[in-house]
């Protein structure tokens, strides 16, 4: 049902400086690939281009497809890429229910949407917290809240920025288990940028393409 | 044929506009029904804003008027709002439909073509009004022509304590004595503010208008002439308020003065003023209002309505119930705003008359016959002279 | 789209500001048109000439700049004196803040006449210490000197924008981090209050840019207190300008025009030392900024800013105090403290009700308009672009310089005393305040919330609606009871573009404060105060958030 996240000749400048030139890289599905780079180099730039956000001061140049779809040119909210910071970036302002609702597609309706939500919060061991608000949770539970949020919008693909980093060691390991658990899972590629060895551990493949 | 041409012209003379006054404004009335009136008048007196209010409640109630008090803190913004209006091409339904305004103010509106009319011999109750004794065809030497209809009359008078002062000082020499001898004691407003340009009037007749026929244009060298009341200010400058460095912005800025005791003597153009801050406790029970030996001016003021007002017909119903008698009557009344009637005694019937005759009389109003003689006004002209010879000795 | 959306943003609000300023440039330049040229005045430098040949035009232009330079350079120093104290832990300096919604809400009209009231020979400071002090029985008889006189003035506008300038203060400071960035200095050994003069102060200052031009230019062109406080030897240059507007004799307006035109370009040549000022002060502080800490004299700014707190309140307080004292006083003559007798009658007189209405439904409707003009900017501008300029221009432009040609234009399209009219002029009029306040938070919010909402599957406006409007909500809040308080008190625009059909309370408070009754200027002044002060109550409640922000930006 989803194909490999397939970049062609990806370029990136910020006014004439180039911070990556020509990658060329696809992820298969249930792939997870870790670009690795310094602070800086690029790295979150390349995946706000892939999901269609690339700040004005930045060029791009190449080909992103996903399965035979050219995402390029394509509304961020039509790309279906999953995404994950380093932040979970759960909305302050409604409570850990209204975050996964507010992901969940249109399709769902009444009683389902509900049932969706308390789904995905018992699948990652946070049942009864969908009345809470994101600052009352601890770290960990709310990079579990960010990561359903994430898949309930139904990617075909995920971009993971560092998402790991603001967890302490025993959670970070635990946590990265999850989300790559259960994006093999799904059969989604992912597509994971760090500075973080146990991270490139973690994943399929290494790649360092910043200049 | 020709018989019936003629009808038809009789008939058209007769539907034309100057055919008949009572018709017409029997039509006037007709059509008043249901208008609201935008009357542009100064508001910086709540004894004059509560007046209108008064007329606002008769008007809806006899002609179905609506009428909106739009109150002005300088009626030359009402001028400058027609100018706007004619420069932008507007020939009708503009935002003032009468205005409250004379001497310079009309003459710029009536020279700028900015007036509807002539229209004031057209309303009944201009019958009553005193065009003998008042100047109220004339205003600032202008001749009305009909463009505004007299509202009400006033006469520039001197205030003071009587208690507290007990000479009076009525002619410029003994005025200025009693400043020297009383160092801080005296002000005027600040021109262009009227009652201050009107002081300065009094200067230029006193000191000045031997030589000069006031009621014509100020000649090519006014300022000239006007050495003599230049002297009498440098003079007696050093002895006013504050060491004549600052001076009150308005009449009532000065009353304010007055009231708390920073000087002597206040002004006003209207011989009631005095009486209704009695009445309202600001001013003391002693206070007395007076003119100078040789008169002051007594001016005219009146309504007007502009070329392209939008309710012309409820304007003139408005403007003609503001000359009946017993609003006159009530305009007078001390307790109220205390401004002067512009009728005339002798064209009232008994009834009317004793609405004028059973108004109180307050103490701090001169009797009528104490106002006399009433002197014109200088030609406009003399306004804006006045003013910049102000602003440039002493203004600042 | 955007491109569209933002065209016709500029439409709406450059166009009326262009057309506006040209209908005073133009008679500036002697050309009025629909209108005969104003006899005895040449097209081209006449109108200028004019106005330098009126008497006192290079005394009021000094005194009007003056003013409102010193007012700027003060309000200033006493804001960030204040912010200092406060971190330094001064109690008078957290009264303040408390007191700071009040001190914005209440009109500049209302404050004007109630200090008018305090100062001056007659005033009731000079009562406070007469007779028994002074020997003064009756109200002293002082010159007023070009300095003096101005003084009361520059006091007035100190008290009104001081407060401003903090609050400008306030809503930028979350940007500079303040908590971790006191945990650093005080490690560095340095006390609270000179972290603030050395690290935080100049951090804050480029933020402070555009309040400090807005301070300037109100302080420079406005008319309502200039006329209440200001000296009548010269008078403030607006106050001159605004009796030439009202001239009916023609080329009086056309010299009125040509003086705006010069008065603004004083304001903006002012404004330039003011700014390069700051940056030589950068220069010249540095050597004290980097020798370490534990420096002489900052410790005592605290205690200092303390005792100004205390002054600013103590002064506020005697404002409306007498305000309230008057609006109820029958006779009080000097050197009484308080009225011989008391007297109601100003409350009946004021006709409280219909203004009061007016200008609730007026700003009502101009306050969202405005921040929706404000949103709708920040929303439409390419992210990562700095933001535009011309928000700022009704600040920046003095009233009396375009308002005077919006006017006109209404006129000729037939629009002049519509409500809708009147509301759009006063949104623009607030546009820059909404601005000011809703583009520092909109910076200061993480884009990847967006990214995020994007990313989940929505579009623009359901992004923009139910994630980062909602979390601009304090801002949003602020910068509506900030614009209410804004409309409240217009009172040019209201009086012109409203042809005098729409009474609202300062346009009733200016007409009876011209004619000098102080008793029912300070039951209006009351009455206009009340409004914003409602308004910031409510912002105030609504403004808390229901959960503090998670994540800060990296």
């Amino acid at each position: 049902m989803t194909g490999a996240l397939v970049l062609e000749g990806v370029g990136l400048r910020q006014e004439g400086r180039v911070l990556l030139q020509g990658l060329d890289l696809a992820v298969a599905p249930g792939e997870a690939v870790a670009l690795m780079g310094p602070s800086g180099s690029g790295k979150s730039t390349l995946l706000a281009h892939l999901a269609g956000m690339l700040p004005p001061a930045f060029r791009a140049e190449g080909r992103v497809r996903l399965g035979e779809r050219v995402l390029d040119g394509v509304a961020p909210e039509r790309r279906r890429l999953g995404l994950l910071f380093q932040d979970p970036l759960l909305f302050p302002h409604m409570d850990v229910a209204g975050n996964l609702a507010f992901a969940l597609p249109r399709r769902h309706r009444g009683g389902a949407r509900t049932r969706a939500v308390q789904d995905a919060l018992a699948a990652v061991g946070l049942e009864g917290f969908g009345r809470r608000h994101p600052p009352s949770l601890s770290g960990g539970q709310r990079a579990r809240a960010a990561l359903v949020r994430a898949l309930l919008a139904e990617p075909l693909a995920l971009l993971l920025d560092e998402p790991f980093a603001s967890l302490d060691r025993a959670l970070r390991d635990e946590t990265r288990a999850l989300v790559l658990g259960r994006a093999r899972a799904k059969g989604l590629p992912v597509l994971l940028v760090t500075h973080d060895e146990a991270d490139a551990a973690a994943a399929d493949r290494v790649l360092k393409p910043f200049a | 044929m020709r018989r019936l041409f003629l009808a038809c012209l009789v008939a058209l003379a007769l539907l034309s506009p100057r055919s008949g006054r009572a018709a017409d404004f029997a039509a006037d009335l007709e059509a008043a029904k249901g208008q609201t009136v935008d009357f542009f008048a100064w508001g910086g007196s709540p004894a004059i804003n509560g007046y209108v209010a008064w007329v606002a409640d008769q008007v809806k109630d006899r002609f179905g008027i609506d009428l909106r008090h739009v109150k002005l803190a300088d009626t030359s913004d009402a001028v400058a709002q027609v100018l706007a209006e004619k420069a932008a091409g507007r020939t009708e339904g503009g935002a003032i439909d009468l205005v409250w305004v004379n001497g310079e103010n009309f003459r710029a509106m009536k020279e700028g073509g900015l007036l509807d009319g002539p229209f004031a011999a057209g309303l009944p109750n201009f019958a009553l009004v005193d065009t003998a004794s008042k100047p109220t065809t004339v205003d600032f030497t202008v001749p009305t022509g009909g463009y505004e209809a007299p509202w009400g009359s006033a006469q520039f008078v001197l205030i003071h304590d009587g208690a507290e002062t007990p000479e009076a000082p009525d002619t410029l020499a003994t005025l200025r004595a009693w400043i020297m001898a009383h160092p801080g004691r005296f002000t005027l407003p600040a021109p262009p503010d009227f009652v201050g340009t009107t002081f300065l009037k009094h200067l230029l007749i006193g000191l000045a208008g031997d030589g000069l026929d006031l009621s014509r244009p100020p000649p090519e060298d006014a300022a000239k002439a006007l050495a003599p009341v230049r002297d009498w200010l440098e003079a007696v400058r050093p002895a006013l308020w504050r060491q004549g460095t600052a001076f009150p912005s308005s009449g009532p800025a000065l009353h304010q003065l007055f009231e708390d005791g920073a000087v002597d003597f206040t002004m006003a153009f209207n011989p009631a003023e005095a009486a209704t801050y009695v009445e309202d406790g600001r001013f003391p029970e002693t206070t007395r209002s007076y003119i100078l030996k040789g008169g002051t001016i007594a001016n005219v003021h009146f309504v007007a309505i502009p070329f392209d007002a939008g309710d012309k017909a409820g304007a003139r119903v408005v403007a003609n119930f503001l000359l009946s008698p017993e609003a006159q009557a009530k305009k007078e009344d001390p307790a109220g705003w205390g401004d002067f009637t512009v009728l005339d005694m002798e064209k009232l019937d008994p009834v009317q008359r004793a609405m004028f005759e059973k108004l109180k009389r307050d103490p701090a109003t001169p009797a009528p016959e104490d106002l006399i003689p009433a002197l014109p006004e200088p030609h406009p002209g003399w306004v804006s002279v006045l003013e910049r010879f102000w602003a440039e000795g002493f203004g600042g | 789209m955007r491109r569209g959306l933002r065209g016709a943003l500029l439409l709406l609000t450059l166009g009326p500001l262009l057309l506006g300023t040209g209908g005073v440039l133009l008679p500036a330049l002697g050309v009025l048109p629909g209108v005969a040229t104003a006899p005895g005045i040449e097209v081209g430098l006449g109108p200028l000439r004019a106005y330098l040949a009126t008497p006192h035009a290079l005394g009021a232009l000094l005194t009007g700049l003056g003013v409102g330079g010193a007012a700027t350079v003060l309000s200033l120093g006493l804001a960030l004196l204040l912010a200092g104290a406060l971190e330094g832990g001064a109690r008078p300096a957290r009264l303040v803040v408390l007191a700071l919604p009040l001190l914005l809400a209440v009109p500049h009209v209302s404050l004007a006449l109630g200090l008018g009231s305090a100062l001056g020979p007659s005033g009731w400071l000079v009562r406070l210490a007469s007779p028994w002090a002074t020997g003064f029985e009756r109200p002293p008889n002082w010159p007023e000197t070009p300095v003096l006189g101005a003084l009361p003035l520059v006091l007035g506008l100190v008290l009104k924008e001081a407060p401003f300038l903090l609050l400008a203060a306030a809503a930028s400071l979350p940007l500079l981090d303040l908590p971790r960035q006191r945990l650093v200095t005080a490690g560095l050994g340095y006390a609270p209050v000179e972290a603030w003069w050395k690290v935080t102060v100049p951090r804050l200052l480029p933020y402070l840019r555009l309040p400090l031009l807005a301070v300037l230019v109100y302080g420079t062109t406005n008319v309502e207190m200039a006329a209440v406080l200001g000296p009548s030897t010269p008078p403030a240059a607006a106050v001159l300008l605004l009796d030439g507007f009202r001239d009916p004799d023609l080329a009086g307006r056309l010299a009125a025009s040509a003086g705006t035109v010069v008065l603004t370009f004083g304001t903006l040549l002012l404004a330039l030392p003011l700014l390069l000022g700051s940056r030589v002060a950068a220069r010249l502080g540095r050597r004290w900024r980097l020798a370490g800490p534990g420096a002489g004299i900052v410790p005592a700014t605290a205690p200092a800013g303390g005792t100004l707190a205390f002054l600013l309140l103590a002064f506020w307080a005697l404002v409306l105090l007498l305000l309230v004292l008057w609006s109820f006083a029958g006779r009080w003559p000097f050197p009484a403290l308080l009225p011989g007798t008391f007297d109601p009658r100003a409350w009946d007189a004021a006709g409280l009700l219909a203004p009061a209405l007016a200008s609730a439904g007026l700003s009502l409707a101009a306050a969202p308009a405005a921040v929706a003009l404000a949103l709708w900017e920040i929303e439409t501008r390419l992210p990562g672009r700095a933001p535009p300029f011309w928000p700022y221009l009704p600040l920046v432009l003095p009233q009396l310089g375009f308002v005077p040609g919006v006017a006109v234009l209404l006129v000729r399209l037939n629009l002049d005393g519509s409500p809708v009219a009147v509301v759009l002029l006063h949104a623009l009029l607030a546009l820059p305040y909404a601005h000011l306040l809703l583009d520092q938070a909109g910076a200061g919010l993480d884009p990847r919330y967006a990214l995020a909402a994007r990313s989940l599957g929505h579009g623009p406006l359901a992004t923009f609606w139910r994630v980062r409007l909602p979390l601009l909500r304090p801002a949003v809040v602020t910068a509506l009871a900030v614009a209410f308080a804004v409309s409240c008190g217009l009172y040019l625009p209201t009086l012109l573009a409203g042809a005098g059909r729409i009474v609202t309370l300062p346009v009733e408070a200016v007409a009876l404060g011209a004619g000098g009754d102080r008793r029912v200027a300070a039951a209006l002044g009351l009455v206009l105060a009340v409004l914003p002060l409602l308004a910031f109550a409510l912002a105030a409640f609504a403004r808390r958030p229901a959960h503090d922000r998670e994540g800060q930006p990296t």
